[in-house]
Order: structure tokens, then sequence, then C-alpha cells
């Protein structure tokens, strides 16, 4: 059950991305949605679960647009597993853990398409941070209070209907 | 963990059978090279891209329908005056046409713009990130489109296909920054070589780089050369929009402004390869 919902969910959003989110880019930059997904459920659930999610979120990407498999998954993996250590020590109501994971990790992503971009000797970074890093960091981190409700809902709905069945048994 | 001798059984049924299909893509996957994962997320993923595609093009045309008829109404006019005008540049042309024909039978020219074939497709999805700008189309190997095909858009150059999936193809665009193409200034001559510049993709422009003592002015057109392995010659690309001298002095730069409007780009024309081999 989990797993279906989870990966529908990636599916969604990784269509949505590509086809109708690009009208809700601001000055050309996009929210990284897959990002706080992660992060939410890395928080809610753990290292494990965290970094298969990252791990199936980088593939979609990678597969459809990267120029090979690996960049974002590998990325992606690091933030679910870094992120789903936090999972013991904080309340999940609390939304301070959420907003600061959130922040490093865009920034991270931020750093390593930035990293390819030095590699090829294009090393601006002062135009990278005014008009791509910045931005990109403001806008996931205020969406990604607004989608951890969701996933905070999702998930409790979720955690009730395993209870159920393990009642059961 | 226990389990019963039938479950084992259907395990190991459901095993075999699972090794025999991923056996079998494999192998025809590496026969006749396509990618099996992305395939797979291609074939999940087209159908939703294709509909939302398709349903937001039916909701922009049913919304355009009513803002637009005083526009269509002054547009017509306008256009009428124009098709008078190109009426008459069209006579002249074809007396330059065959004009061109005679002076190449004398000089045995070879036909050097030979007739490509094109297939028309949808621009369906466009880069996530925030650093790329390519983007995908609905034509895939069934249709029988290649790695290296070339991409025009509105009379202008939109870029190459660089990966091909079953149903859909991946193209970066000449903005991006992974992009560089080799180009003929057409008024002087002179080569040089178009790349993309991150700064400048969001404005729409890009960068070619040139000889020093090369006499590109603002304007000048801009073609793809004959050196080029991808792109055929003599394919318009943009005009110069502003000339500035490189720092080390042996080079200079010159802003392109691309005839493809990339922020609404939607449909594209293919020039498949299949002619040349």
């Amino acid at each position: 059950m989990r797993i279906v919902v989870i990966t529908i969910l990636l599916v969604m959003t990784h269509i949505l991305e590509m086809t109708l989110f690009k009208s809700i880019r601001i000055g050309g930059v996009a929210p990284d949605f897959m990002l706080m997904i992660i992060v939410s459920f890395a928080l809610l659930r753990g290292s494990k679960e965290g970094a298969l999610i990252g791990a199936l979120a980088g593939l979609f990407y990678d597969v459809t647009f990267g120029m090979f498999i690996g960049q974002h998954t590998v990325a992606y993996i690091l933030i679910g597993y870094v992120c789903g250590k936090f999972n013991k020590n904080f309340y999940r109501e609390n939304f301070i853990m959420p907003f600061f994971c959130t922040l490093f990790s865009s920034l991270f992503m931020s750093c390593s398409s930035m990293f390819i971009y030095v590699m090829r000797g294009k090393a601006n970074l002062l135009f990278f941070l005014k008009a791509l890093v910045i931005p990109e960091v403001i806008y996931t981190v205020t969406l990604s209070l607004v989608l951890y409700q969701l996933i905070y809902l999702i998930n409790e709905r979720l955690e009730l209907r395993e209870k159920k069945t393990r009642n059961i048994f | 963990m226990k389990l019963s001798q039938k479950t084992k059984k259907k395990l190991i049924v459901i095993g075999i059978s699972v090794t025999a299909v991923l056996s079998v893509s494999v192998v025809l996957g590496v026969k006749y090279n396509i990618s099996m994962l992305s395939s797979v997320a291609d074939i999940i993923t087209y159908p939703f891209k294709k509909s939302i595609y398709f349903l937001t093009e039916q909701v922009s045309e049913v919304t355009g329908y009513f803002k637009n008829v005083e526009d269509l109404i002054r547009e017509n006019e306008e256009l009428k005056t124009q098709n008078d005008r190109l009426l008459y540049q069209n006579t002249m042309l074809e007396q330059y046409k065959s004009e061109n024909e005679g002076l190449k039978e004398i000089l045995s020219l070879k036909q050097r713009y030979q007739e490509y074939p094109t297939l028309g497709a949808n621009v369906i999805a466009k880069d996530i990130s925030n650093w790329y700008k390519s983007f995908n189309i609905d034509k895939g190997l069934i249709q029988g489109i290649k790695e290296e095909d070339v991409l025009l858009s509105g009379g202008g150059l939109a870029g190459h296909i660089t990966k091909v999936d079953p149903l859909t193809s991946t193209a970066i665009s000449i903005i991006d920054d992974r992009s560089s193409i080799s180009v003929k200034v057409v008024r002087t001559g002179d080569t040089g070589i178009l790349r993309g510049d991150i700064e400048l993709a969001e404005k729409g422009l890009c960068r070619l780089e040139i000889d020093i003592e090369s006499e590109v002015v603002k304007g000048d057109q801009i073609i793809t050369s004959h050196l080029s392995d991808i792109y055929p010659p003599g394919i318009p690309i943009g005009t110069v929009e502003e000339v500035t001298t490189g720092k080390n002095g042996l080079t200079q730069y010159a802003y392109i402004k691309p005839f493809v409007d990339f922020k609404h780009l939607e449909n594209v024309l293919v020039i498949t390869s299949d002619s040349e081999e």
C-alpha cells in the first residue's frame, strides 16, 4: 500500500513538473518538488525509506533529462539518508526541522549542479548565486512548509491503515 | 522466515520468469540500442504528458477564441495587405529562381540545398531543473527518429536530439549551456563557434566566438557552417545583437538572437537523416 501510494505520488509530481508547472516559474526559476517530498518522508519515516524514495525520485530525473544516471540519484539518496537520521529526535508537529532540512538540502542540490558547471570551466559563482541558487532555495523552502503538512496527512493515513492490518495478524 | 512448500515453488517460478523477462529485454535493448530504464519510464509517463499537453492546448484554444476576435479582424486586414505584397515578391522570386537555375547549369554546381525529409512534432515537456534547457518531443524510435537529428522551428534552428526512447525523445536547444555549433556569418563568410550560455539563456540569447579580425556588425545573419557533423549547412540561426571584444584580444564575442522563441516553443520540425546514409 505504502509503496504504491508513494510511487504514484512521485510519478505524478514528476509529470506535473515537466508539463504544467512550467507556468509557475518565477523569473525562470522553478521549485524542486521532489526534494520537498524526499525531505518530508525522510523526517517522518527514517533513513531507510528516505534513501529509497530519494533513489526513485532521482532516477526519474536522470532517466528523462540527465546527462548520465547518477547525478541526481546519488544526491537525493544522500539527502534522504541524512535527513532520515533526524527522524528519532524531533516532534512531528514541529515545523522548524523540515524548514532547515529543506534549506540545506536545496543548497546541497544547487552545489552539486554548480560543481558540474565549475568542472566545465564556468565558474561565475556570483551569477549562479544571484540568479539561480538563492531564488530556488527561497521558493522551495516556502512551498515546503505547505507540502510538509500535506505529506504529514498522507503519512498519518497510511500509518493508520498499517496499524489496522497489523492487528488482524 | 519459514515458507511452506507451495510458496517456495511459487517464488521459484516467479523468480525464473522475472529473470527470463529481464534477460530478454536486456538482450533486445543492447541489440537495438534502447536503454531499458528510460523506455519503461517513457512508456509510463507518455500518456500523461500527452494528455496534459492536449488539455492545455484545448483550454487555451477555447479561452483564446473569445478573446481574440478583434485581434483577428485587425490581423486579417494586415495579412491581406501583406498577401498582396508577398504575391508581388513571389513573382519576382520566380524570375530569380529561373535565372538562378540557368546560372547554376552554366556553373554545373551540385544541388547543395537538397530537400531533407521532415517530420512535425510537438514539445510536450520541458526540463525540470533551472540549470539546463532541454525538452521532450512526442515522436520517438517508432516514428523513425534517430540520435543527432536536427530540429527546426519557425524557420530557424532549434536544437538536436540527444536521446531517443520508444515514444518520445529528448532534445537539447541551442541556448542550453551544453550546446555548441559551428556557424558562419553570411555577409563576411567567417566561421565561428556558437555556444549556449547559462547567463544569457534566460534572455533567449547565445554567444558567438569569432576571430578578432572578422568584421561582424549588428544585424548580420548567422547560418550553420559546412564544417558541422550534426547540422546540415545553410540553416538560418539568428541575427547579431551586439559585438564585444574578448579579454585576451584574440577573439571577439557576438551575442546572437535566435529566430526561435524558446520560451514559447511548441511545434518543431525534425529533419530525419535517413537519406544521407
